[in-house]
């Protein structure tokens, strides 16, 4: 590692080579100020963040009491360098009802009257569009190319409790499609199923049977059932995509004992519309599976958030246990966990909820800038 | 130990004389031809390998290898040099946390002292104190950890020389260390802290100055 190093007594006292190697210790938050202290600085922190130290994606655990006024605070973990880092709300946005996240970074709260939802990747803006038609308490919504699909969860009983809504951001309205597939009649709603998005199809799957569909935008239909798990022993999965790859995430053995965690990938084909293999990724290590194990009640649901190459897998009832999966390119992963103590214990007076982002330095510039943010590293 | 041979060689030609003689006088003819033609090889053939030994052990003191100098109990020492000429011995094992210097020992260029052109005494005299407690207290991490830190509580001139100095001689531990010192004094700053810190101007002209202002006040909170 022989860096050319030539004294001259007008020069800055680090710089080049050894400026960048210092600046990839610097933690993400702190390299914002770096970046204003001189034209030179501005060049090496790119230029480390480029080769030496690229970003990985954020975990963000929102969590937003019970009660009103909903206060909501939001934590972020960086896994480059290992620190949490609170983040400040406006006072600006209000949670009036309880907050959801879906596909990794997609943030909403359904009102009867109102459809709130933010997909910027630290959540900064929100948008504030009318209710859907029919009065929906636990329905799937998921962003889908510049459309928000809403679909099941209805609760009145004469309506339909498969029905679907789309939302175009484009438009500012409204539009009902086809309904879900008859099979999911008694399954329509978050907490049965699982989605994932790409830009173009949304993929739904029931997280018990593993029956799975997709709904095109484009065409407005939906697929037959596919049943895409590889292992039979597997008895609960969910899905999510990054980046166009569709990932499964199971478990494998019963509800009173989990055996395995295992990771797949699941290629979709374009043309014939059907999932032609499922690769298996990784298998998570023993020790990671204990820490997902509650007291209580084991593992019997899961849930997960990915971004870039990153699937942060949790256990709902054990909020302050998440498990990080990420994914080598050529196949294989790295595991590795992040205990957080904000936990949705304390007698449930919490709701909790995950998102994941793939945060880059001029995100978190305009955060702290336009969007006057304040993000504080905190020893938690 | 010559002398014993010889010693012992001429005793043992005498007792085959003597015996010779004794033969001699018992009987004469072809038994007492017989015991002088043994005599002769053999004697010839001791002689031989006197010269042998000798020969060996000669070569064996001349020669310089590891082997010999190895058998001896003091670890062998390295002189380097630091650019205002100062000279610092330290062991072998010490100077080799450096790669380069290890380098340079296993491609026999360190047979006198090494020169150390980019590095003063200053530095080089930390950098040994690092090596050694690092070599010496290898298993200690605790230890380790606790001097680290202390070692690092030196002023802003001195941490600089002494990254320049660990880039130089390629010890990986000692420039990461630096580094990571460097880089907790940057943590927490705003861009006018930092160039207080660290004796740097300020080259944005005044209207990238603005445009700053306009994007990112935080910046001058």
């Amino acid at each position: 590692m022989a860096m050319p190093i030539i004294m001259l007594e007008e020069e800055d006292p680090i710089y080049g080579d050894m400026l960048e190697e210092i600046l990839s210790r610097v933690p993400l938050i702190d390299l914002i100020p770096t970046l204003h202290v001189s034209k030179s600085w501005n060049q090496a922190v790119h230029s480390s963040l480029l080769s030496r130290n690229p970003p990985k994606p954020w975990l963000i655990i929102h969590s937003q009491a019970t009660r009103h006024p909903y206060a909501t605070t939001t934590r972020a973990y960086d896994p480059c360098s290992r620190v949490w880092i609170k983040m400040s709300q406006p006072a600006s946005i209000k949670h009036a009802t309880a907050l959801r996240s879906s596909n990794s970074n997609f943030l909403y709260m359904l009102s009867p009257s109102k459809l709130s939802f933010s997909f910027d990747k630290l959540n900064l803006r929100w948008h504030h569009v009318d209710a859907p038609l029919l009065w929906r308490g636990d329905p799937i919504v998921a962003e889908v190319g510049d459309s928000i699909v809403v679909a099941g969860g209805t609760c009145d009983f004469e309506d339909d409790p498969l029905a679907v809504e789309i939302y175009s951001i484009k438009n500012r309205s409204w539009r009902t499609c086809d309904s879900m597939p008859a099979r999911l009649k008694d399954s329509a709603a978050s907490t049965w199923l699982s989605v994932a998005a790409t830009p173009e199809k949304l993929f739904v799957m029931e997280k018990h049977s593993g029956a799975t569909y997709w709904f095109d935008l484009d065409s407005n239909d939906w697929s037959k059932q596919f049943d895409i798990r590889p292992d039979q022993r597997c008895f609960y999965s969910v899905i999510g995509c990054v980046k166009e790859r569709l990932i499964l995430v199971g478990l494998i053995g019963d509800v009173e004992n989990v055996e395995k965690v295992k990771v797949w990938e699941v290629g979709c084909d374009s043309d014939s519309g059907s999932f032609d293999r499922c690769m298996e990724t990784g298998e998570m290590p023993r020790l990671f599976v204990e820490k997902l194990e509650s007291e209580t009640f084991g593992i019997s649901s899961i849930n997960i958030c990915l971004a870039g190459s990153f699937v942060y897998i949790y256990n709902p009832e054990k909020v302050e246990e998440v498990v990080a999966c990420e994914l080598i390119k050529g196949g294989g992963c790295n595991w590795g966990s992040v205990h957080n103590a904000v936990s949705g214990g304390v007698c449930g007076m919490e709701r909790v909820v995950f998102t994941c982002a793939d945060v880059k330095v001029e995100e978190l510039e305009r955060a702290l800038g336009a969007e006057n943010r304040r993000f504080e590293v905190v020893n938690v | 130990m010559l002398y014993a041979i010889f010693g012992v060689q001429t005793f043992l030609q005498r007792d085959l004389e003597l015996r010779n003689l004794s033969l001699f006088n018992r009987r004469k003819g072809f038994s007492y031809l017989f015991q002088k033609s043994l005599l002769f090889p053999f004697s010839i053939s001791f002689f031989l390998s006197q010269g042998f030994i000798y020969l060996f052990l000669l070569s064996s003191r001349k020669s310089s290898s590891p082997a010999a100098i190895m058998s001896s109990s003091s670890p062998k020492m390295i002189t380097l040099q630091s650019s205002d000429g100062e000279t610092f011995e330290v062991e072998e094992a010490v100077a080799m946390e450096s790669r380069t210097i290890k380098h340079m020992i296993e491609d026999d260029c360190a047979n006198s002292s090494i020169p150390i052109p980019n590095v003063t005494s200053n530095t080089l005299t930390k950098v040994i104190e690092y090596c050694k407690k690092h070599v010496e207290a290898k298993s200690d991490e605790e230890g380790l950890k606790s001097f680290d830190a202390e070692f690092m509580k030196i002023d802003k001139d001195t941490l600089y020389d002494l990254l320049m100095a660990s880039n130089y001689l390629d010890i990986k531990s000692l420039l990461d260390l630096g580094c990571q010192t460097v880089a907790d004094k940057i943590k927490g700053k705003n861009p006018e802290e930092i160039r207080k810190e660290f004796g740097i101007k300020n080259d944005f002209t005044p209207e990238e100055e603005e445009e700053i202002r306009k994007e990112s006040p935080w910046v001058f909170d």
